[in-house]
């Protein structure tokens, strides 16, 4: 078996005999959707190959290859005639450099899209009867001139955009000086709204038939509205919930014939999906869902060491979903942040918001004034910090934090932002092991004295409570144990069983529900 | 089968507002751990705590079996001082 840890090429991945969980089933809703939409999702998450397979499904250039691409998939039976029919302009703003003056974003932002067109007309030579000017200063004007050449064919442009707001994600959640750069961005001259008017102006004359754009957030999409209000959003969709993703039981198929075909014959099925419900699963993306899906980077990370050793990975938590905590950074930065952060971590009072907001602008962010914290829980629901966990009674949507690697970056976040000294730090961790290790009280209780309570009496932390306490508890104890399993070589775990845990009959570290009630079990 | 030699632990949170003890932040700070362990809020809370430990600890045991389960009753006075007990069986 091979796994496409990090592989988000559609065409190497079926062509090199890749793991592919097939979603193209999903191509005749998507069409059917709507001709201009927006998906977000958290970081890792596969959007980038859900692009890549509609970018070689649509393709007018690899028709020759549909049977080898996509013959043996769920869309090969009964395809839409739409396939093969599309040029395929692709642009992935995380490739745009976000730093600088605007004027210098502005340009690294046409520069990318100049090279996308350059591609383009070498990809589709054979295609195009009317030469394309690439104008360097200005790539409005380069992609005006590439509608007109398309126009002169029979066959129109399937735009993707990837990670649309990533550069001005950067920009926002970057230093506050850069809020400037960021107004400047999205504002009624701005580079990045200017272009999505172009690109909005170009599907109404049918140059560009259909658009799919990707990103993390809606923020950056409401910030240039009135630019490009043409979107429409698939993201809290029942239907496109595991549109990226895995749900449970491809995960229990991907185990089983791991176990089945490598070395891993001893190991039980079960407990290693229990083991990955606790860490990875618990996103659930659409309100009207109850479906939980899995991380896919995650999956494919445990599943590739499962296979190639037998065992499972000692750390679980991969390296390259560590970088989202700069948005917690920048949560804990925001006004009321502080506060959204730490209640939280309160098991008992999982945050409740009306809904989701579907389009919020960074001013909405800013200036969150809401009772529920609406606009900053709903930040955190797209970075993937929280998920929705259910409704309440009269309709809320309660969010929590969805399975024990959000939560570990999250209580690692907390304590940082509690005791910015690293020293501090150190000293809390070994007070919390003597505690784990000796049933030594006496060092963690000082420390929380000496530490914490000095913290609490900044004025920031006014609103700072009795449950605060238990807070200041969990961030010591947690931490150290959460992102590592207990049944590697030598680590010490982090679960225990409880009846918290409505689905797996593992908890979380530390936490069985009561406000003022801390427990530390270890997995048997 | 236990894996590791980490202990399993039960932690009870009480908490005691300055103004119910009737004390000033600077006033808690300066009592001497017997004075601390005196104020009548702080003798109930901890009370309260034991009771619930043992309650609760009793049936995780009984739930467990093989826990290696230390329980701690934990009762801050405002964000000044803590009193915490280790509370056997």
């Amino acid at each position: 078996m091979k796994f496409p840890y990090g592989i988000s090429d559609f065409h190497a991945l079926i062509k090199e005999g890749f793991y592919y969980c097939d979603r193209t089933d999903r191509i005749p809703s998507i069409e059917d959707t709507g001709k201009y939409l927006l998906f977000i999702r958290p970081r890792r998450f596969g959007k980038s190959l859900l692009l890549s397979m509609l970018r070689n499904y649509y393709d007018l250039a690899r028709k020759d290859e549909f049977e080898t691409l996509f013959g043996h998939l769920k869309i090969g039976q009964d395809p839409t005639s739409l396939h093969n029919r599309h040029f395929i302009l692709q642009w992935d703003f995380s490739c745009v450099d976000p730093t600088g003056s605007i004027q210098n974003i502005r340009q690294a932002l046409y520069d990318h899209v100049n090279s996308c067109i350059k591609e383009f007309m070498v990809y589709y030579r054979p295609f195009l009867s009317e030469p394309v000017e690439i104008n360097e200063n200005n790539a409005i004007s380069s992609l005006r001139s590439l509608i007109s050449s398309v126009r002169q064919t029979e066959h129109s442009i399937y735009l993707l955009i990837d990670e649309y707001d990533n550069f001005a994600n950067e920009v926002m959640t970057g230093i506050r000086d850069e809020q400037d750069v960021y107004k400047a961005l999205v504002h009624e001259k701005g580079p990045l709204k200017t272009l999505f008017k172009s690109v909005k102006s170009a599907a109404g004359e049918g140059g560009i038939d259909r658009i799919f754009i990707t990103g993390v957030s809606p923020i950056v999409m409401s910030d240039i509205t009135s630019g490009f209000n043409i979107a429409k959003n698939i993201y809290l969709l029942p239907e496109f919930n595991d549109l990226c993703g895995f749900d449970e039981f491809e995960v229990t198929e991907l185990i089983e014939e791991i176990v089945q075909s490598s070395e891993a014959d001893q190991k039980n099925t079960a407990e290693a999906i229990g083991l990955m419900r606790t860490y990875y699963n618990g996103f659930t993306f659409s309100p009207e869902s109850e479906q939980r899906i899995y991380n896919p980077t995650l999956t494919l990370y445990f599943a590739e060491n499962l296979y190639r050793y037998g065992k499972y990975p000692r750390k679980m938590l991969d390296a390259n979903l560590a970088t989202d905590e700069a948005k917690l950074e920048y949560i804990a930065q925001l006004p009321r942040g502080r506060q959204m952060l730490l209640n939280i971590t309160r098991e008992k009072e999982l945050p409740t918001v009306t809904d989701i907001s579907d389009r919020f602008g960074i001013r909405d962010m800013l200036t969150d004034n809401s009772r529920d914290f609406a606009f900053l829980a709903s930040f955190l629901f797209y970075f993937g910090v929280l998920t929705i966990h259910g409704n309440t009674a009269d309709g809320e949507l309660v969010l929590s934090v969805p399975n024990l690697v959000m939560r570990g970056l999250y209580v690692d976040r907390i304590q940082r932002m509690l005791l910015p000294e690293p020293d501090d730090r150190d000293e809390g961790r070994s007070a919390a092991k003597g505690l784990n290790t000796q049933g030594d009280m006496g060092p963690l209780c000082e420390f929380v004295e000496q530490r914490y309570f000095q913290v609490f009496h900044n004025p920031d932390y006014k609103w700072a409570n009795e449950l605060t306490v238990k807070t200041a508890f969990l961030t010591l104890l947690v931490q150290r144990y959460s992102l590592y399993h207990g049944l590697g070589a030598g680590n010490r775990s982090g679960i225990c069983r409880s009846d918290h845990d409505r689905s797996t009959g593992y908890a979380p570290v530390c936490d069985i529900g009561y406000p003022d009630r801390v427990q530390v079990c270890q997995t048997r | 089968m236990r894996r590791f030699a980490i202990l399993d632990i039960l932690i009870e949170f009480k908490y005691v507002k300055l103004g119910e003890a009737g004390l000033t932040g600077e006033k808690a700070r300066k009592l001497t751990a017997e004075e601390l362990r005196s104020l009548p809020a702080m003798i109930s809370q901890m009370e309260t705590a034991r009771g619930q430990l043992k309650r609760y600890g009793d049936s995780l045991e009984k739930k467990y079996g093989d826990l290696k389960l230390r329980r701690y009753a934990v009762v801050s006075l405002g964000f000044e001082r803590i009193w915490w007990e280790e509370v056997d069986h």
